[in-house]
Protein backbone atom coordinates (compact mmCIF):
# COMPACT_ATOMS: atom_id res chain seq x y z
CA UNK A 1 0.00 0.00 0.00
CA UNK A 2 1.24 3.50 -0.83
CA UNK A 3 2.12 5.66 2.19
CA UNK A 4 -0.66 8.05 3.21
CA UNK A 5 0.13 11.76 3.10
CA UNK A 6 0.16 12.86 6.77
CA UNK A 7 -1.73 16.01 5.75
CA UNK A 8 -4.77 13.81 4.97
CA UNK A 9 -4.74 12.61 8.56
CA UNK A 10 -4.85 16.12 9.96
CA UNK A 11 -8.24 16.58 11.56
CA UNK A 12 -8.67 12.85 12.09
CA UNK A 13 -5.80 12.23 14.48
CA UNK A 14 -8.01 12.57 17.56
CA UNK A 15 -10.41 9.91 16.25
CA UNK A 16 -7.53 7.65 15.25
CA UNK A 17 -6.14 7.87 18.78
CA UNK A 18 -9.55 7.04 20.26
CA UNK A 19 -9.73 4.01 17.96
CA UNK A 20 -6.21 2.93 18.93
CA UNK A 21 -7.20 3.02 22.60
CA UNK A 22 -10.52 1.24 22.11
CA UNK A 23 -9.37 -2.28 22.79
CA UNK A 24 -6.58 -1.62 25.20
CA UNK A 25 -5.12 1.25 27.18
CA UNK A 26 -1.68 2.43 26.15
CA UNK A 27 0.86 5.23 26.19
CA UNK A 28 1.94 7.47 23.32
CA UNK A 29 4.49 4.97 22.05
CA UNK A 30 1.87 2.17 21.97
CA UNK A 31 -0.57 4.38 20.12
CA UNK A 32 1.97 5.19 17.40
CA UNK A 33 2.82 1.50 16.98
CA UNK A 34 -0.86 0.51 16.81
CA UNK A 35 -1.57 3.16 14.16
CA UNK A 36 1.44 1.98 12.19
CA UNK A 37 0.48 -1.69 12.40
CA UNK A 38 -3.23 -1.19 11.73
CA UNK A 39 -2.46 0.82 8.61
CA UNK A 40 0.06 -1.72 7.33
CA UNK A 41 2.80 0.90 7.81
CA UNK A 42 1.04 3.14 5.27
CA UNK A 43 0.31 5.77 7.91
CA UNK A 44 3.35 7.37 9.51
CA UNK A 45 2.61 10.37 11.70
CA UNK A 46 5.20 12.62 13.29
CA UNK A 47 5.18 10.89 16.64
CA UNK A 48 5.50 14.03 18.74
CA UNK A 49 2.19 15.24 17.30
CA UNK A 50 0.35 12.47 19.16
CA UNK A 51 0.96 14.22 22.50
CA UNK A 52 -0.85 17.52 21.84
CA UNK A 53 -3.78 15.38 20.66
CA UNK A 54 -3.60 13.24 23.81
CA UNK A 55 -3.59 16.33 26.05
CA UNK A 56 -6.52 17.77 24.14
CA UNK A 57 -8.51 14.54 24.42
CA UNK A 58 -7.73 14.26 28.11
CA UNK A 59 -8.87 17.83 28.66
CA UNK A 60 -12.14 16.99 26.94
CA UNK A 61 -12.39 13.89 29.16
CA UNK A 62 -12.54 11.56 26.17
CA UNK A 63 -9.54 9.71 27.57
CA UNK A 64 -8.09 9.44 31.07
CA UNK A 65 -4.41 9.14 31.86
CA UNK A 66 -2.37 7.86 34.78
CA UNK A 67 1.35 7.45 35.26
CA UNK A 68 2.81 4.01 34.68
CA UNK A 69 3.36 2.31 38.01
CA UNK A 70 6.84 2.14 39.49
CA UNK A 71 6.95 -1.67 39.23
CA UNK A 72 7.93 -1.50 35.56
CA UNK A 73 11.38 -2.91 34.80
CA UNK A 74 11.90 -0.18 32.24
CA UNK A 75 14.44 2.48 33.19
CA UNK A 76 14.25 6.19 32.37
CA UNK A 77 11.41 8.71 32.39
CA UNK A 78 7.92 7.54 33.31
CA UNK A 79 5.19 7.09 30.73
CA UNK A 80 1.57 8.00 31.03
CA UNK A 81 -0.96 5.33 30.17
CA UNK A 82 -4.24 6.48 28.61
CA UNK A 83 -7.56 4.68 28.45
CA UNK A 84 -10.79 5.47 26.71
CA UNK A 85 -13.58 6.90 28.88
CA UNK A 86 -17.31 6.29 28.39
CA UNK A 87 -17.51 9.72 26.82
CA UNK A 88 -14.61 8.80 24.53
CA UNK A 89 -16.43 5.64 23.43
CA UNK A 90 -19.49 7.70 22.49
CA UNK A 91 -17.30 10.14 20.58
CA UNK A 92 -15.62 7.28 18.73
CA UNK A 93 -18.98 5.82 17.72
CA UNK A 94 -20.10 9.23 16.48
CA UNK A 95 -16.83 9.70 14.57
CA UNK A 96 -17.31 6.33 12.89
CA UNK A 97 -20.82 7.30 11.81
CA UNK A 98 -19.60 10.61 10.41
CA UNK A 99 -16.78 8.88 8.60
CA UNK A 100 -19.13 6.39 6.94
CA UNK A 101 -21.34 9.25 5.75
CA UNK A 102 -18.29 11.11 4.47
CA UNK A 103 -16.92 8.08 2.61
CA UNK A 104 -20.33 7.33 1.12
CA UNK A 105 -20.78 10.86 -0.18
CA UNK A 106 -17.18 11.24 -1.39
CA UNK A 107 -17.26 7.80 -2.98
CA UNK A 108 -20.39 8.71 -4.90
CA UNK A 109 -18.90 12.04 -5.99
CA UNK A 110 -15.63 10.48 -7.10
CA UNK A 111 -17.31 7.54 -8.75
CA UNK A 112 -15.55 5.13 -6.46
CA UNK A 113 -18.13 3.80 -3.98
CA UNK A 114 -16.70 2.40 -0.76
CA UNK B 1 20.89 11.19 26.95
CA UNK B 2 21.44 14.92 27.03
CA UNK B 3 20.91 15.51 23.32
CA UNK B 4 17.39 14.12 23.70
CA UNK B 5 16.73 16.16 26.84
CA UNK B 6 17.90 19.30 25.05
CA UNK B 7 15.56 18.54 22.17
CA UNK B 8 12.64 18.10 24.54
CA UNK B 9 13.60 21.33 26.27
CA UNK B 10 13.53 23.16 22.92
CA UNK B 11 9.94 22.03 22.56
CA UNK B 12 8.71 22.57 26.12
CA UNK B 13 10.66 25.62 27.37
CA UNK B 14 8.86 28.24 25.21
CA UNK B 15 5.39 27.05 26.26
CA UNK B 16 3.13 29.36 28.23
CA UNK B 17 2.04 26.77 30.75
CA UNK B 18 2.36 26.01 34.44
CA UNK B 19 5.69 24.50 35.56
CA UNK B 20 4.00 21.26 36.64
CA UNK B 21 2.33 20.83 33.24
CA UNK B 22 5.68 21.46 31.57
CA UNK B 23 7.33 18.88 33.83
CA UNK B 24 4.71 16.33 32.84
CA UNK B 25 5.22 17.08 29.15
CA UNK B 26 8.99 16.88 29.55
CA UNK B 27 8.75 13.46 31.12
CA UNK B 28 6.36 12.02 28.55
CA UNK B 29 8.14 13.46 25.52
CA UNK B 30 11.49 12.40 26.94
CA UNK B 31 10.24 8.83 27.40
CA UNK B 32 8.91 8.71 23.84
CA UNK B 33 12.02 10.23 22.29
CA UNK B 34 14.21 7.78 24.23
CA UNK B 35 12.14 4.89 22.87
CA UNK B 36 12.49 6.26 19.34
CA UNK B 37 16.24 6.60 19.74
CA UNK B 38 16.61 3.08 21.12
CA UNK B 39 14.46 1.75 18.30
CA UNK B 40 16.62 3.45 15.66
CA UNK B 41 19.84 2.40 17.36
CA UNK B 42 19.07 -1.26 16.70
CA UNK B 43 19.83 -0.63 13.03
CA UNK B 44 21.82 2.64 12.85
CA UNK B 45 24.93 4.21 14.34
CA UNK B 46 24.48 6.48 17.38
CA UNK B 47 24.55 9.77 15.47
CA UNK B 48 22.36 8.48 12.64
CA UNK B 49 19.95 7.00 15.17
CA UNK B 50 19.67 10.38 16.88
CA UNK B 51 18.95 12.15 13.58
CA UNK B 52 16.38 9.50 12.60
CA UNK B 53 14.69 9.66 16.03
CA UNK B 54 14.42 13.44 15.84
CA UNK B 55 13.03 13.24 12.33
CA UNK B 56 10.35 10.76 13.42
CA UNK B 57 9.56 12.89 16.45
CA UNK B 58 8.74 16.01 14.40
CA UNK B 59 9.86 19.58 14.02
CA UNK B 60 10.28 21.24 17.48
CA UNK B 61 8.70 24.59 16.58
CA UNK B 62 5.64 22.90 15.08
CA UNK B 63 5.34 20.65 18.10
CA UNK B 64 5.58 23.64 20.45
CA UNK B 65 2.74 25.33 18.55
CA UNK B 66 0.55 22.23 18.77
CA UNK B 67 1.29 21.74 22.46
CA UNK B 68 0.54 25.39 23.17
CA UNK B 69 -2.90 24.97 21.63
CA UNK B 70 -3.58 21.96 23.85
CA UNK B 71 -3.14 24.08 27.00
CA UNK B 72 -6.30 25.61 28.51
CA UNK B 73 -6.72 29.30 27.67
CA UNK B 74 -6.89 30.36 31.33
CA UNK B 75 -3.55 28.68 32.01
CA UNK B 76 -2.01 30.30 28.95
CA UNK B 77 -3.08 33.70 30.26
CA UNK B 78 -1.93 32.94 33.81
CA UNK B 79 1.53 31.93 32.62
CA UNK B 80 1.87 34.53 29.91
CA UNK B 81 5.46 35.46 29.23
CA UNK B 82 6.68 38.60 27.51
CA UNK B 83 9.08 38.32 24.58
CA UNK B 84 12.65 38.35 25.89
CA UNK B 85 11.51 37.06 29.28
CA UNK B 86 14.26 34.44 29.22
CA UNK B 87 17.08 37.00 29.33
CA UNK B 88 17.79 35.76 32.84
CA UNK B 89 18.43 32.20 31.74
CA UNK B 90 21.96 30.97 31.69
CA UNK B 91 23.26 30.44 28.17
CA UNK B 92 25.19 27.35 27.13
CA UNK B 93 28.90 27.96 27.70
CA UNK B 94 28.27 30.85 30.11
CA UNK B 95 29.85 30.60 33.55
CA UNK B 96 27.66 31.14 36.60
CA UNK B 97 29.59 34.31 37.49
CA UNK B 98 29.21 35.74 33.98
CA UNK B 99 25.51 34.85 34.09
CA UNK B 100 25.03 36.56 37.46
CA UNK B 101 26.84 39.69 36.31
CA UNK B 102 24.93 39.85 33.02
CA UNK B 103 21.51 39.57 34.65
CA UNK B 104 22.53 41.85 37.54
CA UNK B 105 23.59 44.60 35.19
CA UNK B 106 20.46 44.20 33.12
CA UNK B 107 18.36 44.73 36.23
CA UNK B 108 20.62 47.61 37.31
CA UNK B 109 20.27 49.28 33.91
CA UNK B 110 16.47 49.16 34.19
CA UNK B 111 16.66 50.50 37.72
CA UNK B 112 18.88 53.42 36.63
CA UNK B 113 16.58 54.17 33.70
CA UNK B 114 13.49 54.13 35.94
CA UNK B 115 15.11 56.46 38.46
CA UNK B 116 16.29 58.85 35.74
CA UNK B 117 12.74 59.03 34.39
CA UNK B 118 11.45 59.65 37.89
CA UNK B 119 14.00 62.42 38.53
CA UNK B 120 13.08 64.03 35.20
CA UNK B 121 9.35 63.79 35.78
CA UNK B 122 9.31 64.98 39.42
CA UNK B 123 9.82 68.73 38.70
CA UNK B 124 6.95 68.58 36.20
CA UNK B 125 4.67 66.93 38.75
CA UNK B 126 5.67 69.50 41.39
CA UNK B 127 5.13 72.38 38.92
CA UNK B 128 1.71 71.06 37.96
CA UNK B 129 0.71 70.53 41.56
CA UNK B 130 -1.57 73.33 42.74
CA UNK B 131 -1.04 72.60 46.39
CA UNK B 132 1.18 75.13 48.18
CA UNK B 133 4.61 73.79 49.08
CA UNK B 134 4.86 72.74 52.69
CA UNK B 135 7.84 74.35 54.43
CA UNK B 136 9.20 71.00 55.57
CA UNK B 137 8.91 69.37 52.13
CA UNK B 138 12.34 68.16 50.90
CA UNK B 139 13.79 69.97 47.91
CA UNK B 140 13.96 68.41 44.47
CA UNK B 141 17.73 68.17 44.81
CA UNK B 142 17.30 66.11 47.96
CA UNK B 143 14.80 63.81 46.28
CA UNK B 144 17.09 63.41 43.25
CA UNK B 145 20.05 62.67 45.51
CA UNK B 146 17.94 60.14 47.40
CA UNK B 147 16.92 58.34 44.20
CA UNK B 148 20.53 58.46 42.95
CA UNK B 149 21.78 56.89 46.17
CA UNK B 150 19.02 54.27 46.03
CA UNK B 151 20.15 53.43 42.50
CA UNK B 152 23.75 52.97 43.64
CA UNK B 153 22.61 50.76 46.51
CA UNK B 154 20.43 48.77 44.12
CA UNK B 155 23.31 48.26 41.68
CA UNK B 156 25.58 47.10 44.47
CA UNK B 157 22.85 44.82 45.83
CA UNK B 158 21.86 43.15 42.55
CA UNK B 159 25.51 42.60 41.65
CA UNK B 160 27.18 41.62 44.90
CA UNK B 161 24.32 39.84 46.63
CA UNK B 162 23.90 37.05 44.02
CA UNK B 163 27.69 36.66 43.86
CA UNK B 164 27.86 36.15 47.62
CA UNK B 165 24.98 33.67 47.45
CA UNK B 166 26.72 31.84 44.61
CA UNK B 167 29.92 31.63 46.66
CA UNK B 168 27.93 30.08 49.52
CA UNK B 169 26.10 27.73 47.15
CA UNK B 170 29.37 26.50 45.61
CA UNK B 171 30.86 25.86 49.04
CA UNK B 172 27.84 23.84 50.10
CA UNK B 173 28.03 21.88 46.82
CA UNK B 174 31.70 21.13 47.57
CA UNK B 175 30.70 19.30 50.77
CA UNK B 176 30.16 16.15 48.73
CA UNK B 177 33.10 16.43 46.35
CA UNK B 178 35.72 17.38 48.95
CA UNK B 179 34.50 16.09 52.32
CA UNK B 180 37.98 16.43 53.93
CA UNK B 181 37.77 20.24 53.61
CA UNK B 182 34.32 20.67 55.08
CA UNK B 183 35.40 23.17 57.72
CA UNK B 184 36.88 25.42 55.05
CA UNK B 185 33.78 25.12 52.86
CA UNK B 186 31.46 25.75 55.81
CA UNK B 187 33.44 28.86 56.78
CA UNK B 188 33.39 30.22 53.24
CA UNK B 189 29.67 29.45 52.87
CA UNK B 190 28.98 31.27 56.13
CA UNK B 191 31.08 34.21 54.91
CA UNK B 192 29.13 34.26 51.65
CA UNK B 193 25.80 34.53 53.44
CA UNK B 194 27.24 36.98 55.96
CA UNK B 195 28.48 39.12 53.06
CA UNK B 196 25.05 39.04 51.42
CA UNK B 197 23.40 39.95 54.73
CA UNK B 198 25.84 42.82 55.27
CA UNK B 199 25.12 44.22 51.81
CA UNK B 200 21.36 44.20 52.42
CA UNK B 201 21.56 45.62 55.91
CA UNK B 202 24.33 48.09 54.96
CA UNK B 203 22.33 49.45 52.04
CA UNK B 204 19.28 50.07 54.21
CA UNK B 205 21.49 51.59 56.92
CA UNK B 206 23.08 54.07 54.51
CA UNK B 207 19.79 55.16 53.00
CA UNK B 208 18.01 55.50 56.35
CA UNK B 209 20.92 57.22 58.12
CA UNK B 210 21.51 59.78 55.38
CA UNK B 211 17.98 60.54 54.32
CA UNK B 212 15.81 59.58 57.25
CA UNK B 213 16.06 62.99 58.92
CA UNK B 214 15.49 64.82 55.63
CA UNK B 215 12.30 62.92 54.92
CA UNK B 216 11.15 63.12 58.51
CA UNK B 217 11.17 59.35 58.86
CA UNK B 218 10.11 58.88 62.46
CA UNK B 219 13.23 57.02 63.55
CA UNK B 220 14.35 59.13 66.41
CA UNK B 221 16.75 57.05 68.40
CA UNK B 222 19.55 54.56 67.96
CA UNK B 223 17.47 51.64 69.25
CA UNK B 224 14.83 52.06 66.55
CA UNK B 225 17.54 52.49 63.95
CA UNK B 226 19.15 49.26 65.17
CA UNK B 227 15.81 47.44 64.95
CA UNK B 228 15.33 48.51 61.32
CA UNK B 229 18.82 47.32 60.41
CA UNK B 230 18.33 44.02 62.27
CA UNK B 231 15.07 43.46 60.38
CA UNK B 232 16.80 44.29 57.09
CA UNK B 233 19.60 41.84 57.95
CA UNK B 234 17.14 39.05 58.83
CA UNK B 235 15.16 39.59 55.63
CA UNK B 236 18.33 39.69 53.51
CA UNK B 237 19.67 36.54 55.12
CA UNK B 238 16.38 34.75 54.46
CA UNK B 239 16.32 35.94 50.83
CA UNK B 240 19.97 34.94 50.41
CA UNK B 241 19.29 31.41 51.57
CA UNK B 242 16.37 31.16 49.13
CA UNK B 243 18.51 32.59 46.34
CA UNK B 244 21.31 30.08 47.03
CA UNK B 245 18.75 27.26 46.92
CA UNK B 246 17.34 28.57 43.63
CA UNK B 247 20.84 28.94 42.20
CA UNK B 248 21.63 25.34 43.19
CA UNK B 249 18.44 24.12 41.52
CA UNK B 250 19.12 26.14 38.36
CA UNK B 251 22.74 24.95 38.26
CA UNK B 252 21.59 21.34 38.58
CA UNK B 253 19.08 21.76 35.74
CA UNK B 254 21.71 23.51 33.62
CA UNK B 255 24.26 20.76 34.24
CA UNK B 256 21.65 18.14 33.37
CA UNK B 257 21.23 19.77 29.97
CA UNK B 258 24.62 21.26 29.14
CA UNK B 259 27.02 19.81 31.74
CA UNK B 260 30.44 18.43 30.99
CA UNK B 261 29.24 14.84 31.27
CA UNK B 262 27.99 15.34 27.72
CA UNK B 263 31.60 14.99 26.50
CA UNK B 264 31.75 11.46 27.80
CA UNK B 265 28.65 10.39 25.91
Amino acid sequence: MKPIDPNHVRGHLDDLILAALERQAGHGWDICRRLEQSSGAALVVKEGSVYPALYRLERERLIAGRWEDGQSERRGPRRRVYRLTARGKKQLAAARGEWLDFVTVMGALLGAPA
Amino acid sequence: MKSLRREVERVVAPLQASPWRKDRMREELQAHLTNLYEDERTRLSDSDALAAALSRFGEPAELTRSLQQSIPRIERIAWFTFPGHDFGKRRPGESTTAHILRTAWYVAAWSVAANIVLIAVLPVIVALSRRPAAPERPSLVTVAAFLGLCTLVQIAAVTLLPLCCDLARRQVASFKTAPHRRLRHATLAALGWLGATSIGAGGVAIVVALFGPLFKIPIVNLRQFGLVIAAAAAITLFLSLIQSWQQARAAQQFDDLYGEAEVAE
